[in-house]
């Protein structure tokens, strides 16, 4: 594939095309990435190639030679996994060219995620990449194209807030404990409730390294979520003695009446000797007293607080768009600015190469009528006047190629009309024989 | 020499400002690049300052903290680098915007004030005098620090109890980390004055007898006294980041007033010059 015919495409469906049970069907585990891609591979043909599949999305990246074919087989083998549903032309969408690569950037940013300006996409990316580098699809254009994606993130990441702020209620209510006791890798927290958000609670706590307490009325259910997150289950009924060790309290249980009172605060605290408590309550109705706050170094935070954290975060977030958008656009136009100085040295080198053999040619017919003296002259003479006669178009091709305003494709379809003006579009042979 | 320390004296505040004003936007903007710009910037301008210190001490052929100016730019360079030192082990920019402007307002008074020539009692040029001021300024500067970190635990439990998780939320270090600050930086500050005081004594042996009967040391006493009783809270009682918060407000209220006090009321032999 020569670099003048490559086009990159981006052909999927996403949260914003497709409902989620159209997303679920055509969804690829981690686990199935490696054998999905090398048998699309084989259906169309190409030497760059990724899939990106995550809960939101389906994509399927590459470079090709014929578009509306490579789309098609797609589309056939796309509507070939997803079994029992149908794929309307509406679910999926086919970008190619600047629209793709656009796309890719946005999308390794989180700009294109649901929760806004998210990390794991990236890495999930990084996974799809080197599932592709694995299996040979990855050429030296794919291999820039997705590097220039990450390192548009980093400079997003490094320039922008986009990834500021907790967006999910359970995040929150960890960041909301670090703010009061700092590193969590030293204390110890009990999750009260081993429900959906006790769990998410724990694989957060998790990741902070904290020392994990868990209590549920049903105890096989704490029995299983410590298995799983490496805690240690501790008796629901015995929720004073607990607390005495406990640096931070997480509540996410249903329970209809409080379960921390003011009056079982103060006593443990009085057994604490008054070290720092926070008690982080995510559960409706609330699980803790309002006025255990009243009690001296406990520090209570309750859903309104994390509702509120969340969405001022996913607010600063979205004032962030724009900004990292701007970012994704410069990146964008530089990278095709790259693509058109890799390509504008061979077309010199060629134009320079035909001219010097046109000249070479012209000169041997008037060999047998020049002395050496007048050859040498003539030599001088065309070499010097070609020189003059070539340098403005060089310049011309030059600023093309490192114009970064033609990442609308402008400049390419620029260098591709000088390319046909000079006949640089023929094979050599061609161009030699028409001199 | 001399030009070096008045070209230093003048340009100290002005190197303090800016930098101040660059922790300022860093605490409101969040520009990490800020923050690099002003750590370097300040460690840069508290050995020059430190410079200065020296050169002064050279010119004027004495201990270059007789003056309340030269006591001031002493407390301002030693809060220099102890916040350096706090910045760098708790990893956190953002106290500067509050230690910062303080550290400016001190070397703007210091510089106002400070005069090679000024004459001074031949006491300071008695090495054990000289580092029984020096202990004390240390200490000051860790009081001061100690009541600036008071004050932002202060704010940080309001915002908390009172559900506003605004920017002293967001920005400042976690209430541990600030209880921490405030605690070792009193700790820090009370090791100083302890030495202080201990050499105060050794001096007050070794001199004539009427220098044991001054105002300032009595209350000196007591602020050492409330710093203690803060200190001994704070690791044998345990008592709560609060707690100590206040108890740092209130000794550096106190050792304002001292201050004040020997300088302005009370006759006391601890003002230098002439």
């Amino acid at each position: 594939m020569t670099e003048s015919t490559r086009t990159p495409f981006v052909i999927g469906s996403s949260f914003h095309s497709a409902p989620l049970a159209v997303l679920e069907k055509i969804a690829i585990s981690r686990d199935d990435l490696q054998s999905v891609v090398k048998e699309l591979s084989g259906w169309i043909h190409t030497d760059d190639l990724a899939v990106l599949s995550t809960c939101n999305r389906t994509e399927i990246i590459g470079t090709t030679l014929d578009v509306a074919r490579t789309r098609q087989q797609i589309v056939t083998y796309l509507n070939t996994v997803a079994e029992n549903v149908t794929l309307q032309p509406e679910h999926l969408y086919c970008l190619t060219g600047v629209q793709a690569v656009s796309h890719l950037f946005n999308v390794v940013c989180g700009l294109d995620s649901m929760i806004i300006g998210e990390t794991e996409i990236a890495g999930q990316l990084q996974f799809a990449f080197g599932v592709a580098k694995c299996e040979g699809l990855a050429g030296s254009y794919f291999v820039q194209l997705f590097d220039s994606a990450f390192r548009t993130n980093n400079r997003v990441r490094r320039e922008t807030q986009i990834g500021e702020g907790t967006t999910s209620v359970a995040r929150a209510a960890v960041h909301m404990a670090r703010r009061i006791v700092g590193d969590l890798s030293d204390r110890r927290v009990l999750v009260l409730g081993a429900g959906e958000t006790g769990t998410l609670a724990c694989a957060y706590l998790n990741e902070e390294k904290a020392t994990i307490f868990v209590a549920n009325r049903t105890a096989e259910k704490a029995v299983r979520l410590a298995a799983e997150k490496g805690g240690t289950v501790v008796p629901f009924d015995r929720l004073e003695e607990t607390l005495v060790d406990m640096d931070v309290v997480l509540l996410a249980t249903g329970a209809k009446t409080p379960l921390i009172t003011r009056q079982m605060i103060a006593q443990v605290q009085k057994r604490r000797r008054g070290e720092l408590l926070v008690v982080v309550d995510i559960s409706m109705p609330h699980n803790a007293e309002p006025e255990i706050q009243s009690v001296g170094n406990v520090f209570l935070f309750n859903m309104n607080d994390l509702k509120d954290m969340v969405a001022k975060s996913i607010s600063r977030r979205a004032g962030e768009k724009l900004k990292a958008q701007q970012i994704v656009e410069e990146e964008v136009a530089a990278f095709f600015a790259r693509q058109r100085t890799l390509e504008v040295g061979p077309i010199i080198a060629a134009l320079r190469c035909t001219c010097e053999e046109m000249t070479a040619a012209e000169l041997a017919r008037f060999q047998n009528r020049l002395s050496d003296t007048d050859r040498q002259v003539f030599e001088q003479f065309a070499a010097s006047l070609l020189n003059k006669i070539l340098h403005l178009p060089t310049m011309a091709v030059r600023e093309l190629a490192t114009d970064q305003s033609g990442a609308d494709g402008k400049a390419t379809e620029k260098i591709a009309w000088f390319k046909k003006l000079f006949g640089l579009d023929k094979p050599k042979e061609e161009r030699m024989r028409n001199k | 020499m001399l030009i070096f320390s008045q070209i230093l004296q003048t340009t100290l505040p002005v190197l303090y400002g800016a930098i101040a004003l660059s922790y300022l936007f860093y605490f409101y903007t969040r520009i990490a690049a800020l923050s690099r710009v002003a750590t370097v910037a300040l460690l840069v301008t508290a050995v020059l300052h430190l410079g200065h210190t020296v050169v002064l001490g050279i010119i004027a052929m004495r201990h270059p903290m007789a003056t309340i100016f030269e006591f001031l730019s002493f407390v301002a360079m030693t809060m220099a680098f102890i916040f350096l030192f706090l910045e760098t082990w708790y990893r956190n920019g953002y106290i500067g915007a509050f230690a910062l402007p303080a550290v400016f307002v001190l070397q703007l008074c210091a510089s106002l004030g400070i005069q090679p020539a000024v004459a001074v009692t031949p006491l300071l040029e008695e090495v054990r005098f000289a580092l029984h001021a020096t202990a004390f300024a240390a200490a000051y500067a860790a009081f001061l620090l100690g009541l600036l970190f008071g004050v932002m635990v202060i704010l940080f439990e309001r915002s908390v109890k009172r559900h506003h998780f605004g920017i002293v939320f967001e920005q400042l270090p976690s209430l541990s980390v600030l209880g921490k600050m405030t605690a070792s930086t009193l700790l820090l500050g009370f090791v100083f004055m302890s030495i202080g005081l201990g050499l105060g004594a050794w001096n007050v042996m070794h001199a004539p007898t009427d220098l044991q009967m001054d105002a300032k040391v009595l209350l000196t006493i007591l602020v050492w006294l409330v710093y203690g009783f803060a200190i001994f809270s704070r690791f044998v009682l345990r008592w709560s980041d609060e707690s100590t918060a206040i108890l740092s407000i209130a000794g550096f209220a106190l050792l304002a007033f001292t201050t004040v006090a020997t300088h302005v009321t009370f006759s006391s032999w601890h003002n230098f010059v002439g």
